[in-house]
């Protein structure tokens, strides 16, 4: 594919979208041992046992903030230094200002990693970063606004293509609801109003910066692999502004049947079920527009996005089944619940930010993949792994939240559960094999001698 | 200068979209429910300690040196101290993660655990932020005032096999200080007596009590 | 042809774990059907027990240190709560009640959500600890007579007050428990009897440790801060009161007191607990004095 077939590219920064991806991919591998060793805590074989900086509790906000701000947040900061000059043709603000991001975000998220490990956790669910790395994020959140709406403002003397509009709009959300979940349960409201805006915090932070931002960036990555338009500019709208409007008003439904008052609840039923129509138009607007187009899926990156958008339609399947109040009465608190998650955080956001990384690595580093077959076997082994951990965990929810209404004692239920645990533990270790792969073929590539001048520095898209 | 659809424009998206749809949410789901839970009383740590619970002062009787070296004598002020500290311990620790702190209307939850929970409950300073919890591994803890005894959560926090053999929750052995003499079981230090009385305070207020023989009158013999 | 290489190695791991999953049901399957001979209720005990009772129903499980009192040793063949005189094995059902509702303010939990076939395979198990079951039978139960104060707010005081004279000047609980009135008081209810009141002790308002049978030192309880292990139930009070403790200083009263008083006692013990629960009754955050909506239609 040669550059001509992106739009004319404003100024990239190209090292520092490399320098976003290994770090984002170093924290990656954080979360990924930190998971597994979470999961070991299940089957009492915990290998860190009595170690208190390494207690599986800690371990475990250690994992999903690995996950949220190393890994997706770094990689999605990579992916939008790439994108968002090329979509508005200018640079971004500042060359200083990105870089000093680039390290402030590496800082917090180290020193958040730290706060979680000395026991500074602040008990909020995806906001457990400690009280006094709080301030730093909102300063953060606000100067990549900054940083990335300076170009799309410019921009926006002409129509802005509907992948701009959620980049804009991502980081005014996501400030916001930082500020408010993090700050407004801590020292105003206790309780009932306390859990529904932590509610709103747990699902905004998914729904408000990692959906919009991932959205917007397929928005981008599948047209252009396919080299050919979004099939319908007219469902683009409304799926951008159904998601804006319906997705701000389900948090509640993370907190069914507590003291949180009903009217919220109900109100969080009808909206995560309107979430699921709006999510329904975005998933057959990209379907009709890979329709026709089987050979793509020979291009890996293709294959991942796709798998994500799959996978996304079952989250959110899942989303308004598992929303609606006679549902939660069994699966509330149970393994459903974290199935669901692994899939949308790993499955979806993960799997696309692994399409972008393998599309976008040869072109970074200017070698062809070291070897590509690694990256096939990466694709299959984390589609299975998570496709096992899926169902696995919605299997052991099931059955724990039937357990606990049949009144059988607790430890029935744990007892109940190893087999699912056990499994967990192997699908996960599918997942880390197929990582490990990848990391040293991202590796081997990077470290490869340069190719010969005269070849073209970048190289053909990777087809298997 | 080409056609701009109002709802493509910069401004609108970030203002409407950005700005005010979530307006709207927090007006709905935040400002609202915290209108209406407004009219329960904010109880501060200091009003709870006016009455200590009796297993604090069982803490005391059973751990005399080591309650004496991190709290001094059983008091109000002693007992807020204690109930801080382990609620602090309690979110350090994650907790909040595998243990809710609710229990439902449904899936016969009233009779595993207790009464149903109540929005004044939570309506404590201890509950800033909320722990209500979003993931069961081991049970609910919102009733679990007096269930076992103090003796009973000092083994289960140094080790949880060694009480219940199927559970899988990590020991906390850092909790205790080494025993005095070989022997004799470790000692909880600060940080094992706040969390055993804080779990110990969960859900006191709510106990099943039965009613009195006499009424408070009558009752001088 | 690496990507053929990669299919050929799938495939062998793909028939390799197959095989694994049915050679580990095969061997699961078998390890079950060895274990048919164990004794049914092993399972459980070993599950929900072991940890503070002992594998071997010593009392010496991995927890035992730590607990305070002791976890019982079925070995000893020697219960303390029953609704036989102290001493003499307890019947199935004093142990089903003890396991049902544990004992308060101990560390024996309470096992309400433990299906009833399952708690009578355990007793069965607990039974096979000790010789003591095979030599003799349980004993006969006491029975629960009449209760002689019931009735109006003025008989329950009544009972209340005879309770204190039988608990000071009859039965000396305070030997042993705390007493629980003035020095003057007791001067009093003596002097009442025309009798000279006995030398008090010192720490007259404490309980006093004394050791039990099984070596280990026992607090008994005191009424107005402590729980009271088998409940605060009046027939329950009377039938621990009548019965006795086996194993510790506490007799069996049944004949040696009447059992008005022995239902006095019970009324008194039951007041003084309930001054514990009213400084408790409405601490903050407590519900409303108004009746929850049940559940039940919402399950």
């Amino acid at each position: 594919m040669s550059e001509s077939q992106y739009p004319q590219p404003a100024p990239v920064e190209t090292r520092l979208v490399f320098w976003y991806f290994v770090a984002g991919m170093v924290y990656f591998a954080i979360a990924l041992l930190a998971g597994f060793f979470f999961s070991l805590q299940f089957l009492n074989h915990y290998p860190f046992a009595g170690i208190e900086w390494l207690s599986p509790g800690r371990v475990r906000m250690l994992h999903t903030n690995a996950v949220a701000y190393g890994f997706i947040l770094n990689c999605f900061l990579g992916a939008l230094h790439w994108v968002v000059p090329r979509l508005t043709r200018y640079p971004v603000a500042s060359r200083g200002l990105s870089w000093f991001i680039f390290w402030a975000v590496q800082a917090i998220v180290l020193a958040t990693a730290f706060g979680l490990l000395a026991g500074h956790a602040q008990a909020i669910e995806w906001g457990e970063t400690p009280l006094y790395v709080d301030p730093f994020v909102v300063v953060g959140l606000i100067l990549m606004g900054i940083n990335f709406s300076v170009p799309i403002f410019k921009a926006s003397r002409k129509p802005l293509y509907v992948s701009l509009w959620y980049f804009s709009v991502a980081f005014v959300w996501t400030t916001l609801n930082y500020v408010m979940g993090n700050f407004i349960p801590q020292f105003f409201t206790p309780g009932a109003a306390g859990a529904a805006i932590v509610g709103l915090f747990i699902h905004d932070l998914v729904g408000l910066l990692v959906t919009p931002i991932g959205w917007g960036l397929m928005y981008y990555f599948v047209p252009v692999i396919l080299k050919k338009p979004i099939w319908s500019h007219a469902v683009s709208l409304i799926g951008f502004w159904g998601l804006a409007f319906f997705y701000p008003l389900q948090g509640v439904h993370h907190f069914f049947w507590s003291t949180i008052p009903m009217f919220a609840q109900y109100s969080a039923v009808v909206s995560t079920i309107g979430v699921e129509v709006v999510v329904m138009t975005v998933f057959v607007n990209f379907v009709a527009t890979v329709r026709g187009r089987g050979e793509a899926f020979k291009q890996l990156p293709i294959r991942w996005f796709y798998t994500g958008i799959v996978f996304y339609m079952i989250t959110c399947a899942q989303c308004a089944y598992q929303a609606l109040l006679t549902t939660q009465k069994i699966i509330h608190f149970t393994d459903w619940v974290v199935g669901h998650a692994h899939l949308v955080m790993f499955g979806v956001f993960g799997f696309w930010i692994l399409g972008i990384v393998t599309e976008l690595w040869p072109r970074l580093t200017g070698r062809p993949w070291h070897n590509p077959s690694l990256n096939t076997a990466h694709y299959w082994l984390s589609t299975a792994g998570m496709l096992i951990m899926f169902v696995d965990l919605l299997a052991a929810g099931v059955l724990q939240g039937y357990l606990w209404q049949s009144l059988a004692p607790w430890e029935q239920s744990l007892v109940a559960s190893v087999p699912f645990w056990a499994w967990r533990t192997a699908s996960g270790l599918m997942i880390i094999a197929g990582q490990v792969l990848f990391f040293y073929n991202m590796w081997r590539t990077a470290a490869a001698p340069l190719p010969a001048a005269e070849t073209k520095p970048v190289p053909e898209p990777v087809t298997v | 200068m080409e056609q701009r659809p109002v709802i493509e424009r910069f401004a609108t998206v970030t203002l409407v979209a950005g700005v005010g749809f979530f307006g709207l949410s927090v007006l709905l789901f935040a400002w609202l429910p915290f209108q209406l839970t407004r009219q329960v009383p904010m109880v501060t740590v200091e009003e709870i300690a006016k009455q200590p619970i009796p297993e604090f002062y069982d803490l005391a009787r059973r751990y005399p040196e080591q309650f004496m070296k991190y709290f001094g004598e059983p008091n109000s002020e002693s007992y807020a101290r204690a109930l801080r500290m382990g609620r602090d311990i309690y979110i350090a620790e994650a907790c909040w993660h595998c243990h809710s702190q609710f229990v439902r209307p449904v899936s016969n939850e009233d009779i595993r655990f207790g009464r149903v929970s109540y929005a004044a409950e939570h309506q404590n300073e201890l509950q800033l932020p909320q722990l209500l919890g979003t993931r069961r591994v081991g049970p609910d803890l919102i009733r679990s005032a007096g269930k076992h005894g103090n003796d009973w959560h000092a083994a289960h926090f140094y080790e949880p096999r060694w009480v219940v053999p199927t559970s899988v929750m990590p020991s906390y052995k850092w909790f205790f200080d080494p025993p005095a003499k070989p022997g004799d079981p470790p000692q909880p230090n600060a940080r094992g007596l706040a969390i055993i009385n804080y779990v110990q305070w969960l859900g006191s207020w709510a106990e099943p009590l039965p009613p009195p023989i006499l009424p408070a009158q009558a009752a001088q013999p | 042809m690496e990507e053929g290489n990669l299919r050929g190695l799938l495939r062998q791991l793909t028939r390799r774990s197959v095989a694994l999953c049915i050679g580990g049901v095969m061997t699961a399957i078998a390890a079950q059907s060895t274990h048919a001979a164990e004794h049914p209720g092993k399972r459980s005990y070993d599950r929900y027990c072991a940890g503070c009772h002992g594998v071997a129903g010593d009392g010496k499980g991995p927890a035992a240190i730590f607990l305070d009192p002791k976890p019982r040793d079925f070995t000893s063949g020697k219960f303390k709560f029953g609704s036989v005189p102290a001493g003499e094995l307890p019947t199935d059902q004093d142990l089903d009640r003890i396991l049902v509702h544990g004992l308060n303010g101990t560390s024996m939990p309470a096992w309400p959500l433990l299906p009833q076939q399952e708690r009578a395979k355990i007793i069965e198990y607990i039974k096979t600890f000790s010789p003591e079951w095979q030599r003799s039978a349980p004993g006969v139960p006491i029975a629960v007579t009449e209760d002689p104060y019931r009735g109006d707010v003025e008989s329950i005081r009544k009972a209340v007050a005879r309770g204190e004279v039988v608990y000071h000047t009859v039965t000396t609980c305070w030997q042993c428990h705390p007493g629980y009135v003035s020095a003057e008081r007791f001067a009093e209810l003596y002097a009442a009897q025309k009798r000279r009141p006995p030398p008090l002790r010192p720490d007259f308002h404490k309980p006093v440790m004394k050791p039990d049978g099984w070596g280990q030192p026992l607090m008994p309880t005191d009424f107005k801060t402590d729980r009271i292990k088998t409940g605060i139930e009046l027939k329950n009070l009377f039938i621990v009161i009548a019965a006795g403790i086996g194993g510790t200083a506490m007799p069996t009263w049944k004949d040696s007191i009447p059992d008005e008083d022995i239902w006095a006692l019970a009324y008194y013990v039951r007041w003084l607990a309930d001054q514990r629960n009213d400084r408790l009754r409405n601490l903050p955050l407590a519900p409303l004095a108004v009746a929850m909506p049940a559940s039940g239609g919402a399950r």
